[in-house]
């Protein structure tokens, strides 16, 4: 019997750094099987390899990973307002299964920590620095924060700092790209196109003198009396066609939208153009038809002539950063200036699709993209 | 008491002259810059010419934007004053208003869950009617039942349906959807007249200047009320119709006031107080000087919220801001001793 212990306990003795040496090898392996980047926040987070449940709550996010993935399986969450988006827009039809990505962890501007780990999603990307996000990382869930981008351009006779759509969207094209492991030129050569078409519309916008340029007024929502004041996307998109931003005396720090004062600014402002933003479900009908209680649009330039145009909504919102910056720039100069530019936008959305999101779209997905439904949730 | 029936006249004399002037310039000012000679010019000639003309966007300025206003403010002091006054003398206790026996978290309760299913309109005001009568209702019964006649209990009764409705308030906060309704609901709870218009004024007056305007003219009924329902009764008189009645038109005002401007505090609190210090105790004279001064108090508040910052403050912050004080001073002198 004593000797069979003591085989036994050999055995035991022989095993043990056997057991250590493969346990040591499996470690390697897992060393492998992570990547750790650094975020914007300049945390390193360390996520498992590979990554097959992502998590994300910028809205225009899930596009990008659409354009660097080439597919969004793997988008198991992302904010009801993305969702809402693809149902109304073609990305609801290139990729049906993200209709049913949950938004089940996101109240609004907070994070339900146990909703998101209940998805268990094997990384998470924000833009915000959200409540409960430090306890993310404790709870498995590395977390990846991608801020805004700023850049300074010219503006009227100075410059400007704004919200950059651009280098937002280069920004996270870079970082989707790197948490997939994937490739990321087809969707920065979009970031090439816009920088070529920037100078494009530039060039012709040179010419015009500051005080024929048209006062245009972005509104982000109508109602709530929320306008792109100084700095935000909608400044750059303004600069950007040759537009002088009617609510540039907004200050504030948000990206997209600081609250006026009263619709009294919209009367002193009188713009020649008007932008609804396609966040809410105000229509060009509305103001046109002054049926807005509160509110009194009749008098106001832009209206009384027409010009009124919301903001089309194609692989994504075109307002915030999306893979479709170039298109918008296109739309919008040719809303400021009619006589200027020529563009059929019909044909360079058609060809646009085709080339970067490998999509054929109908005459009648053209024509939605162009005039987006109002979308019940918003 | 010739001399005080003088001292009467002039004093309601003098707050109409302060009203009309504190109305013009309110009138002119705001946002879009519009002189007072021009507001004067707009008021006597409303109809203009096309875009072409200079006065073009002022006079829509004014008269779309700034007048529904107005009349609203006036409207909803002038309703706000009369039913703190009415409230104070029917149950004989000047530290009553309709916020504390629960009547305007009530309506508020009503009028955000209307907001919430329909969104603003009709049903905002008629819900809001719902649940302050359900509130004051409640309030009275829990009352009745504990220890008829005391005011305390009375008082206490209305914190508990008050702190009841708040939750049911924060339910419907809780259940709005937070891009659009949530900030809508919030803002409005807060007090506020920036979504004024036309079609809120021809609303909610029809509502509002009937009931006070009545409840003005049986002041003197008021006047008997406030000896108590004993008395009353000691007199042959039967108190509860005329209660009822001065508590149903009572609501209506407040419900349609909150459903405009959302809960403003304080006036119907204040108001009532520092006419008593203006035209004495009496009903008779208590009433209509109320309805001055809470129109008065009202415009100045949503005057001086509308132009002090560039965005628009909300009135239950000023209301609190200038009524706290106001009240601590009448308390203090009065050193207890409340003059009814």
């Amino acid at each position: 019997m004593k000797f069979r212990y003591l085989i036994g306990f050999i055995a035991l003795w022989i095993a043990t750094p056997l057991l250590f040496a493969s346990g040591a090898q499996e470690s390697a392996v897992e060393e492998e099987q992570s990547l750790t980047i650094t975020d914007d926040r300049g945390e390193s987070v360390k996520i498992d390899l590979p990554v097959q449940r992502i998590a994300t709550f910028p809205l225009p996010h899930p596009h990008i990973i659409a354009a660097v993935d080439g597919d969004l399986d793997r988008v198991v969450g992302a904010s009801s307002m993305s969702v809402s988006a693809a149902e109304i827009s073609v990305l609801g039809k290139m990729y049906p299964s993200f209709l049913n990505a949950d938004s089940s962890y996101l109240d609004g501007q907070s994070l339900n920590l146990e909703e998101l780990v209940r998805i268990n999603p094997d990384v998470f990307f924000t833009d915000k620095v959200l409540e409960g996000m430090e306890m993310l990382d404790a709870s498995g869930v590395p977390s990846v924060y991608m801020g805004l981008k700023q850049e300074t351009i010219s503006y009227g006779e100075g410059t400007s700092t704004v919200y950059s759509p651009k280098e937002t969207m280069r920004d996270w094209v870079s970082y989707t790209a790197e948490v997939l492991d994937k490739n990321e030129s087809n969707a920065m050569e979009i970031s090439e196109i816009w920088s070529e078409t920037e100078e494009e519309i530039m060039s012709v916008i040179e010419n015009v003198p500051l005080a024929e340029r048209p006062k245009v007024l972005i509104l982000f929502k109508t109602k709530a009396l929320l306008a792109a004041g100084d700095g935000t996307f909608g400044h750059y998109w303004i600069a950007r066609t040759g537009g002088i931003n009617a609510a540039e005396d907004l200050k504030g720090k948000h990206p997209a939208m600081i609250k006026m004062g009263s619709f009294e600014d919209i009367m002193h402002w009188n713009p020649d153009i008007i932008y609804l933003s396609n966040f809410e479900n105000t229509m060009p009908s509305d103001l046109f038809e002054n049926s807005i209680d509160g509110q009194d649009w009749s008098g106001i330039k832009a209206v009384r002539e027409g010009r009124v145009y919301r903001i089309p909504l194609g692989i994504y919102r075109w307002y915030p950063p999306s893979l479709d910056g170039p298109l918008m720039l296109k739309w919008m100069a040719q809303k400021n200036y009619p006589d200027l530019f020529d563009y059929h936008m019909e044909e360079e959305i058609r060809e646009y699709f085709r080339e970067y999101h490998y999509y054929d779209l109908t005459d009648q997905e053209i024509r939605d993209i162009l005039n987006p439904a109002s979308s019940g949730n918003l | 008491m010739q001399k005080t029936r003088e001292n009467y006249t002039l004093i309601l004399l003098l707050l109409g002259v302060v009203l009309f002037l504190l109305s013009l310039i309110s009138l002119s000012l705001g946002r879009y810059p519009i002189p007072l000679k021009d507001t004067v010019y707009i008021l006597l000639h409303p109809a203009g010419g096309g875009p072409g003309d200079e006065l073009f966007m002022p006079r829509r300025v004014l008269l779309n934007i700034r007048l529904p206003r107005l009349i609203l403010a006036l409207s909803g002091g002038f309703g706000l004053g009369v039913s703190g006054a009415v409230f104070q003398g029917v149950f004989r206790n000047p530290l009553v208003s309709p916020g504390v026996v629960g009547v305007t978290s009530g309506a508020g309760f009503g009028a955000a869950l209307a907001i919430l299913i329909f969104g603003w309109g009709m049903t905002t005001q008629a819900f809001g009617f719902l649940f302050g009568i359900l509130a004051l209702a409640s309030t009275w019964m829990i009352a009745r039942k504990s220890d008829a006649g005391s005011v305390l209990v009375f008082v206490l009764a209305g914190v508990v349906i008050n702190m009841f409705f708040q939750a049911m308030i924060t339910l419907v906060k809780f259940l709005a959807d937070s891009e659009e309704k949530l900030p809508s609901i919030v803002y409005w709870l807060m007090g506020s007249l920036s979504t004024a218009s036309w079609k809120k004024a021809a609303l909610t007056l029809p509502v509002i200047l009937p009931s006070s305007i009545f409840l003005l003219s049986i002041r003197n009924r008021i006047n008997i009320l406030s000896l108590g329902e004993e008395n009353v009764r000691g007199l042959g008189v039967d108190p509860r119709k005329p209660m009822a009645a001065v508590l149903i038109l009572t609501t209506l005002t407040i419900s349609a006031v909150v459903s405009v401007a959302g809960i403003v505090g304080w006036i119907g609190l204040i108001v009532p107080h520092i006419s008593r210090m203006l035209v004495g105790p009496d009903h008779n004279r208590l009433l209509p000087a109320s309805a001055l001064t809470g129109a008065l108090f009202f415009l100045l508040i949503d005057t001086i919220g509308r132009t002090i910052s560039p965005q628009d403050i909300p009135l239950g912050i000023l209301t609190a801001v200038v009524g706290a004080p106001v009240f601590v001073i009448l308390l203090i002198r009065s050193r207890g001793r409340w003059a009814l």
